[in-house]
């Protein structure tokens, strides 16, 4: 299979099979699950399956169970991510809306503050969903671009509760465990797979007692952009350190970016979504309409 | 005493008014000041100690003892992290 929308992109050719023990070259890092190098990533869940990842264009899986959904979740989440860090593309932990009809504001946070929230509730004020976890950035002429991952929302019963855009009957548990309570929502129909221009980035975080937004400067930029590169604790044992350092400080000197605080355990979503409409996509939004001339509320969605 | 970058060990760019360097062996990060920053970009451009101190001097409300003190300091600790070495 392609990676679809972009029809330049080198096939990945997937296949059943049995995982060797061991990698055909040197591992440059092993712990209890994954092994691997430069061009090499051997995974192994037990009970599910075992996984081959070799020079950013094959995979070999071998189950281990017969729970298909949960072998795909791995091999969406990891395998995916070792083959895109294998072709020197790196996967940001983010979500996102667009702002313009090709323009996309992204958001990053740790797990649990609120990334797909916040996005859901400007869903809710009629900004397109672009991406609810991941998406690979780069940088050409200057201009950051990002190309969103899979059309799923992500979202916990106490949030599907407290909104309005998403039906009950279209979740789909993401765990076999019914204990955990987080369910998927598929966009298809709103999703585009084509890289977009990221028009900024907002760090989302849960302090303080009152709703802030503040511009940080391009090295607070790359300090918090850094930690929220999707499966991080790869990049060294892959030796991407300096294609990390490269893309860093890239996507930090392309776009602006922003700290927007939230007090923690208070129901303020709705008035944070506002916010950051007010003062950050309004402000995109009348700097866009200056470069088109046109009208300053351009309609999304 | 004149210094050159350790290209084959470190990276550095300008962001904004400061700069970050990568460190390619530690895969260590480290944030530079403005004025630092300045410095190790006069090394890059291949400027004498003396020269880096007289632009310094030029930029900034500073005497030229403490400014010749601060250069040399700064020198000396990206010389310990192995970023620069001196070019004798």
């Amino acid at each position: 299979m392609g990676i679809e929308g972009d029809l330049d992109a080198k096939p990945i050719f997937v296949t059943q099979g049995v995982v060797g023990a061991e990698l055909q070259n040197i591992p440059f890092e092993q712990n209890s699950i994954s092994t691997f190098n430069e061009n090499e990533f051997r995974y192994e869940i037990p009970n599910v399956a075992k996984y081959y990842v070799a020079n950013g264009e094959q995979v070999i899986v071998e189950p281990l169970c017969e729970n298909w959904d949960e072998i795909l979740l791995y091999f969406y989440s990891n395998c995916m991510a070792a083959i895109l860090f294998q072709r020197n593309m790196i996967p940001f932990h983010v979500s996102g809306v667009f702002v313009d009809e090709n323009k996309v504001l992204l958001f990053a946070a740790p797990s649990r503050t609120g990334k797909s929230t916040t996005a859901l509730m400007l869903q809710q004020r009629g900004y397109a969903p672009f991406t609810d976890d991941t998406a690979v950035l780069s940088v050409e002429n200057g201009l950051c671009y990002a190309q969103a991952s899979y059309p799923m929302i992500r979202l916990w019963q106490s949030t599907i509760e407290k909104q309005t855009i998403l039906s009950e009957v279209n979740k789909k548990p993401l765990w076999a465990d019914a204990e955990i309570k987080k369910y998927g929502f598929h966009f298809h129909e709103q999703f585009i797979s084509r890289k977009v221009q990221v028009m900024g980035i907002i760090f989302l975080e849960e302090v303080g007692a009152e709703i802030k937004i503040e511009r940080l400067t391009p090295i607070q930029n790359i300090q918090l952009l850094m930690t929220n590169i999707y499966r991080r604790q790869w990049l060294n044992g892959m030796r991407k350190g300096k294609l990390q350092y490269s893309h860093l400080t890239a996507i930090v000197k392309a776009i602006p970016a922003y700290k927007a605080t939230r007090p923690k355990d208070i129901a303020t979503f709705e008035k944070f979504a506002e916010t950051i409409e007010r003062e950050i996509i309004k402000l995109i939004q009348y700097e866009l309409s200056n470069q088109y001339g046109q009208s300053a509320f351009y309609p999304v969605g | 005493m004149n210094y050159q970058i350790n290209t084959d060990k470190v990276l550095f760019t300008q962001l904004g008014d400061e700069g970050v360097v990568y460190g390619i062996e530690t895969n260590e990060y480290l944030t530079l000041n403005e004025t630092y920053f300045k410095i190790l970009q006069g090394v890059e451009q291949g400027k004498t100690q003396a020269e880096i101190v007289t632009q310094l001097c030029q930029e900034y409300d500073i005497a030229e003892t403490d400014c010749q003190m601060e250069v040399v300091e700064a020198l000396q600790k990206l010389a310990e992290k192995g970023y620069v070495s001196t070019l004798i």
